[in-house]
């Protein structure tokens, strides 16, 4: 299976090692709002030589090119490269990175007078050599023209024919740069542009001593424009190029260099430049040392978060919007979608949308200011788990706000709480092929059954609920055959979900154990039933479900979509809810339309935690070492 | 790739819940209809991607992919979705089961493979269920079919009434013949939230020039 060609930015050749000349400037840190902020880049920032090839740019990844004008005079022209559907699903076929994949790759402060000159030249070159099937073709001449809807080789083809070729390809290239949303398909390892001069406000770093220099800054954002260390992602994708098992080897670099133990030899990855020990670990988000506090914290900026949007889903939009107020207080907000009802309709039953506010009687409430039990709640776990907390989201690099919110919103921190769902009837075929009918009819008897605290020790003869049949004995042989209807602990993970994340987070550490300092690990799911009751051992498992559900499921980190994730496993529509009524014939429950058009398992789920989310911005005694912070 | 000449006709059904099951018969080669003749309209490919591919035997990964990876007659074998079923299939999702089976569609000597397999996706309230066929033409390497044929919605019912939203597209391979049609919904369907079903229209379908072809009614 053909690989993921990863070439260098600068110095690229496949068949030569280069001797590129060049400084790193300003460390990477994440674009956080803080006093010494412009001590940092938001990417790689590389001041190159104003000679022979040492300032030419090169593409990461194969993909598709935007250029970006210069805003204003004294401002950057800037090349997007996003990584194509080809690259970025194989990427994502990588087990062994906690992070989403890289979505756009931004070359900022490029030649904008060269970038011409090397587009031409790169169709000349390529329209040369370019013959047989069209899959052997440069993708850029692949591309399919709306003038002609014919490919641009063909098109070449005939301008060839007619004598207008040099001019047919000037024109094409002045079309990708003054026309938007033009883009311009190149392979990992096309030259594509030079680094330009630096701008008036640009210092050369003291040691590097360059003589007119040009400077080009590396900027890689995920899904959500959230930016990503460029190391971070160099190093995943080198250590996975380099994994002792071949089969999963999914990249490879592009560009010529050896390694020495397990240092490369490139410039760019030697020790004068990003230092790529494959044994030194490299930080997606770097941590921060604020002023006044003694550890180092994570930092995520609020970005793209701070703006209100909603989501849509199969197609019905949320009816509410919702930000994170990109400002010292970080709070979440929610507002009616411009132009929406203010009411709601489900099932022929109108309601209005309780905003902040809107206090009229059976509103929707999705206000999210905090009630004194919430500001309670959040400190009560935040005294029980603050080290667990900060261990796991700092080794992980996830808001600790979600987790501490969490754990309330699921248990309201019970670390032996039991949830025991429905057995749907396919289970129950399957149990009654090992285990008595008695002891199924024990369970279906009590189920679904919730706010169960598991005594400590289990007394296996003991009932699992006063009254009724079943035993804890006899719910362990349950678990054990059916583990996907048993939510065990503090946050609540079902032992089936437990499991499959455990199967997970082994690919990235392979000794969980010893790393995280937990019992060993049962094999059997009645022992990973009681395991998941030590608090710890529940918050290692929901804290890097979280953090997966970033990387793979589009939760965005943000708040609704988190949650809503947790809850439903994913991000799906659901158009409204039939609440329950005691006692009443089910055609009489009441209905609820869903303003967040997201599925959870009850109407209050993202009011609850959105709330319990605000009691913790509003409490200065909860500082958890990694959590969001403003933007600029 | 090992090549059998089956002396039997297996037949292998996707029962309702899609899971397979096998048995066998005389061989029976129906050559005295017309498969080309009032056969309308043409599975040409539809979900498909050509992207059937020998893997590396890494255990190690297995089921771990967005891919099917798989094991033949000792041969490793990776298959991609094109990812454009369902919202849901953009994830890692291990698989709960990978099925497959040859199957033989054509008169010729020809080996199909058909593929069923389940995923779920589940929260502290919740989940998903999937499950699907694929069918792969393994000497084109190239995709057949590639349906969702159950998909299910669940709501653990701490606070409303709880659902439990199944939605099953029967897809039956028996002999030469595939046949589709719509079971019942379970307990409760609400086609608004359910967006991955196969879509296919129910009736009786023949291989024939390397496309399904429904058999007029």
């Amino acid at each position: 299976m053909a690989k993921v060609k990863l070439s260098l930015p600068i110095g690229h050749s496949p068949t030569v090692l280069s001797n590129v000349n060049f400084c790193i400037g300003r460390p990477f840190r994440q674009p956080v709002e803080l006093s010494d902020k412009n001590n940092f880049s938001k990417g790689l920032e590389l001041w190159l030589n104003n000679f022979n090839d040492d300032k030419k740019l090169y593409a990461i990844f194969s993909g598709e090119l935007t250029y970006i004008a210069a805003p204003a005079a004294g401002q950057p022209h800037s090349l997007k490269l996003e990584l194509n559907t080809e690259v970025q699903s194989k990427l994502n076929t990588l087990p062994s990175s906690l992070e989403p994949i890289p979505k756009v790759v931004l070359y900022e402060n490029i030649d904008s007078a060269q970038l011409s000159v090397i587009l031409i030249n790169l169709i000349n070159t390529e329209y040369s050599v370019a013959s047989g099937a069209s899959s052997s073709w440069h993708p850029v001449l692949r591309t399919v023209l709306s003038s002609s809807n014919t490919t641009l080789k063909v098109k070449l083809d005939a301008e060839n024919t007619n004598g207008t070729l040099t001019s047919y390809i000037a024109s094409f290239v002045n079309d990708f740069m003054t026309t938007s949303n033009i883009t311009f398909a190149i392979k990992s390892g096309d030259y594509i542009s030079d680094a330009a001069d630096p701008l008036a406000a640009d210092i050369q770093p003291v040691a590097c001593s360059l003589v007119n220099p040009k400077r080009v800054t590396i900027i890689m954002s995920e899904y959500n424009n959230n930016i990503i260390n460029p190391a971070y992602y160099v190093w995943i994708y080198l250590k996975n190029a380099n994994d002792a098992n071949v089969g999963d080897q999914k990249v490879e670099l592009n560009t010529f260099s050896s390694l020495t133990g397990t240092v490369y030899d490139h410039p760019l990855l030697g020790t004068n430049g990003i230092n790529l020990d494959l044994n030194v670990p490299k930080l997606a988000r770097v941590p921060v040392q604020l002023p006044n506090t003694a550890v180092e914290v994570i930092l995520f900026p609020v970005g793209e978060l701070g703006t209100y949007h909603g989501i849509t889903l199969s197609a019905h939009d949320s009816a509410i919007q919702w930000r994170i107020t990109n400002d010292a207080n970080l709070d979440f907000e929610v507002q009616l979608k411009p132009g929406a009802n203010a009411n709601l309709i489900y099932n022929g039953v109108s309601r209005p949308i309780g905003i902040c506010g809107v206090t009229s009687a059976n509103r929707i409430d999705v206000c999210p200011t905090p009630e004194a039990i919430n500001n309670t709640a959040m400190q009560n776990v935040w005294n029980d788990w603050e080290d667990d907390i900060n261990e796991f989201c700092f080794e992980f690099q996830f808001p600790a706000e979600y987790i501490i919110m969490c754990i309330q919103q699921e248990t309201n921190n019970g670390p032996r709480k039991l949830a025991l769902e429905e057995l749907s009837q396919a289970s129950q075929n399957l149990l009654a092929q090992t285990l008595p009918q008695t002891t199924i009819d024990n369970y279906t008897d009590i189920d679904p059954k919730y706010g169960i605290t598991v005594p400590d020790p289990i007394i296996m003869t003991n009932p699992v609920v006063t009254g009724h049949a079943l035993t804890w004995g006899q719910l362990m042989q349950i678990v054990e055959i059916v583990p996907s209807r048993m939510s065990p602990g503090l946050i609540q993970t079902l032992v089936s979900t437990a499991r499959t994340n455990l199967t997970k987070l082994a690919f990235l550490y392979p000794n969980i154990e010893a790393k995280f300092n937990v019992a060993a690990i049962p094999s059997t799911n009645a022992g990973l039933f009681q395991w998941l009751l030590v608090g710890r051992h529940s918050l290692l498992v929901s804290i890097f479900f979280h953090k997966w559900n970033y990387a793979n499921k589009g939760t965005k980190l943000d708040l609704p979509l988190v949650t809503a994730c947790y809850n439903a496993g994913s991000i799906n529509y659901r158009e409204g809810f039939k609440i329950k009524i005691p006692n009443t014939d089910p055609a009489q429950y009441n209905n609820w339309a869903n303003p967040w058009v997201m599925r959870f398992n009850g109407l209050d789920y993202p009011r609850n935690t959105s709330r319990h989310y605000n009691a913790i911005k509003n409490n200065a005694t909860i500082l958890p070492r990694a959590k969001f912070w403003q933007s600029f | 790739m090992n090549r059998f000449i089956y002396i039997y006709l297996f037949v292998w059904l996707i029962s309702y819940d899609c899971s397979f099951s096998q048995t066998s018969s005389s061989r029976v080669i129906p050559n005295n209809y017309e498969l080309n003749r009032n056969t309308e309209p043409i599975i040409s490919n539809i979900n498909c991607i050509d992207s059937l591919k020998v893997e590396d035997k890494v255990v190690r990964i297995f089921k771990l992919l967005p891919k099917l990876v798989f094991e033949v007659d000792g041969n490793f074998y990776s298959y991609e979705f094109k990812n454009n079923k369902s919202d849901d299939f953009t994830n890692l999702e291990p698989y709960n089961y990978i099925k497959p089976f040859k199957i033989h569609l054509s008169n010729d000597l020809s080996e199909q493979l058909a593929i069923s397999w389940e995923k779920s996706s589940y929260g502290s309230g919740g989940g998903m269920n999937f499950r699907g066929v694929i069918i792969i033409d393994f000497d084109r390497n190239s995709c057949l079919l590639d349906e969702i044929t159950y998909q299910s919605i669940e709501d653990f019912p701490h606070i409303d009434e709880g659902s439990l939203i199944y939605v099953k597209k029967k897809i039956v391979i028996s002999g030469k013949q595939i046949k589709v049609s719509k079971i019942s919904p379970e307990r409760y369907s609400d086609n608004k939230e359910l967006q991955g079903i196969s879509d296919l229209q129910d009736g009786e379908y023949y291989y024939n020039n390397h496309t399904f072809k429904l058999m007029k009614r």
